[in-house]
């Protein structure tokens, strides 16, 4: 039998497919479907194969799908609410004069519309800027970290990371305090260098990603961990053939985004071993196209994303190069950066 | 208050007879749509028409847990029922079984865990929290939600006493649980039953470790907690 390769043909297969209609199992996702449609989008933006995908009338349907997942002040005016919620599940938007409770955007989502938006070709001019800036004001919490909406109880370091990209893609940081940001990174590094959800927390991988990045684009890295040999040895001990995202685990497909994409961070991703980890990746990359989880696990889009920006970061030909703190490919961040000069 | 069988499509149970479901709108050109089941799409159907209104009704209750049965991490349909859930002033005793109940199916969801502490802060009786995430940590002695809430009921409740000793029981059932390893840095640095800074908590703590890292040289969890 021929050694397992890279299958790019059946990955743009694979997104397109979960672009058109996701299997019922995913529904236990809609939440946060716009999360989902963003993997397939990213996916097929590092494929190189978004244009081939849509026509400029899908491309510009999908656009105004996203706008209509647009929690605006006309909307609702509790506070903390406004941003894009994850797609349409909890109910019409247009009805203010019964009341509509219980609609609110989450950062998580606001994170993967904006980003969504910029892989299509926006240029962000229809966003609600002021009105996400002023959210902010009112989800981030006193300790420095942030909730994704006003009915959460979830402070922690994944919602931070998500707020900093939107920071960052609407350039006005002026709803968001960054010291006390710092501060809260920083009290989420443990003992053995790693970083937590939450201080006190075990240290997570994905979680390295979200404070690496944060501080790289609030322009703290410098500063904001002191002890960056100590950050980089917990990376770098996280490789075993793939990688695992906690101590003593096993390898996972999208810790080798969530991890690698901070070593690329910190500017340190020639530390790991890219033979090793390929042999891993080939093994949970389906023959359908897509990556699950571990080997014997069937893809998600989740998995098959990281999978894929995974193989993006260790080179491979034909597939985009990304920005990692920000999770989307160069070219389409500098076209969104052209778009919105003119 | 009884309610019909929920084998029975809402359509055709009488309390929702008054109900106008909503279908979801999602559009010309919609991107990833989901592929619902019928059981699905109908019960999101009413949720959409009574979660405008807000509702605070039982049937609204009961049609939140139909929702999350189906979907865990529908945060809107938690959010909705811990209202439905103060407004109504259910025995929330009866919501912490039905939430054992959850947690044995769904001990991965974030939702579930922090409406938990939500219940725990009105009832402000931690009582039978740590037998129950014990129960659920036998299952999954990673969870690291269940870690996490633990975390808060220990601070919140100053539960300290004991703590230590299950940590060890946990040790001495896999020595490679990094997040018990973790909950015993928690425990010795922010707990009130040891002094952290001082030298014989500091001994002892290198010599526990040391000894675990005898056991298993190569196991990484007591090297770098030594280290820490």
């Amino acid at each position: 039998m021929d050694p397992p390769t890279f299958l790019p043909k059946k990955h743009i297969a694979y997104f397109q497919r979960c672009l058109t209609l996701l299997p019922h199992p995913y529904q236990s996702e809609e939440s946060v479907r716009l999360s989902l449609a963003f993997f397939c989008l990213g996916g097929l933006d590092v494929l190189g194969a978004l244009d081939a995908t849509l026509t400029d009338d899908q491309r510009q349907g999908h656009i105004d799908w996203v706008y209509a997942q647009q929690v605006t002040p006309a909307i609702t005016t509790v506070p903390g609410t406004h941003g894009f919620r994850g797609g349409p599940f909890d109910g019409p938007l247009d009805d203010r004069v019964n009341g509509v409770n219980y609609v609110t955007a989450n950062l998580a989502t606001t994170y993967s519309a904006l980003l969504s938006l910029v892989i299509l070709g926006d240029d962000l001019a229809r966003v609600d800027r002021k009105a996400i800036v002023r959210s902010m004001t009112y989800l981030q919490q006193p300790n420095g970290g942030i909730v994704p909406h006003p009915y959460s109880a979830e402070c922690d370091i994944r919602f931070l990371y998500c707020a900093c990209v939107i920071c960052h893609l609407l350039d006005d940081w002026s709803g968001f305090d960054s010291d006390r940001a710092v501060e809260f990174i920083r009290r989420c590094q443990n003992y053995d260098g790693g970083i937590a959800t939450s201080p006190g927390e075990e240290s997570h991988g994905g979680m390295m990603l979200c404070a690496t990045a944060s501080l790289k684009l609030m322009g703290r890295l410098a500063d904001g961990l002191p002890d960056r040999v100590a950050v980089l040895r917990w990376c770098i001990d996280r490789q075993n053939q793939g990688f695992h995202g906690r101590i003593n685990k096993t390898d996972d497909t999208c810790y080798s985004f969530w991890v690698g994409a901070a070593l690329k961070v910190l500017g340190h991703y020639d530390l790991i071993d890219d033979n090793r980890q390929r042999e891993f990746l080939l093994t949970t990359q389906r023959h359908i196209g897509g990556f699950g989880k571990a080997p014997t696990e069937y893809p998600d889009v989740l998995h098959s994303y990281m999978g894929l920006v995974a193989f993006s970061m260790m080179g491979e030909s034909g597939l985009a190069e990304i920005i990692p703190e920000l999770n989307i490919s160069k070219e389409s961040y500098q076209k969104f950066l052209v778009k919105r000069c003119v | 208050m009884q309610f019909e069988s929920d084998d029975l499509p809402l359509s055709q149970r009488a309390e929702w007879k008054d109900v106008t479901p909503i279908p979801q709108d999602d559009g010309l050109h919609p991107i990833a749509p989901i592929s619902y089941t019928k059981e699905y799409s109908e019960v999101m159907d009413y949720f959409r028409a009574i979660s405008r209104q807000k509702e605070l009704s039982p049937r609204a209750l009961q049609l939140t847990e139909e929702i999350i049965w189906i979907n865990p991490g529908h945060y809107t349909a938690w959010a909705y029922r811990l209202d439905i859930l103060k407004h109504l002033n259910v025995d929330l005793r009866t919501e912490l079984t039905f939430l054992d109940e959850f947690a044995e199916e769904n001990p991965k969801t974030y939702q579930l865990w922090h409406h938990r502490r939500e219940i725990i802060k009105l009832l402000d009786d931690p009582s039978g929290e740590m037998a129950v995430i014990a129960k659920i940590l036998q299952e999954d002695s990673k969870n690291f939600h269940a870690w996490s809430y633990r975390q808060w009921i220990l601070t919140r409740f100053q539960l300290w006493e004991g703590e230590l000793t299950y940590i060890e029981l946990m040790l001495d059932q896999d020595v490679r649980n990094n997040s018990a390893w973790n909950q015993r840095y928690f425990v010795v640095t922010r707990g009130n039953t040891v002094t952290p800074d001082s030298g014989a908590t500091l001994q002892r703590e290198i010599d526990y470790s040391l000894a675990k890292i005898r056991l298993a040289p190569n196991n990484e969890s007591p090297w770098v907690y030594c280290r820490g």
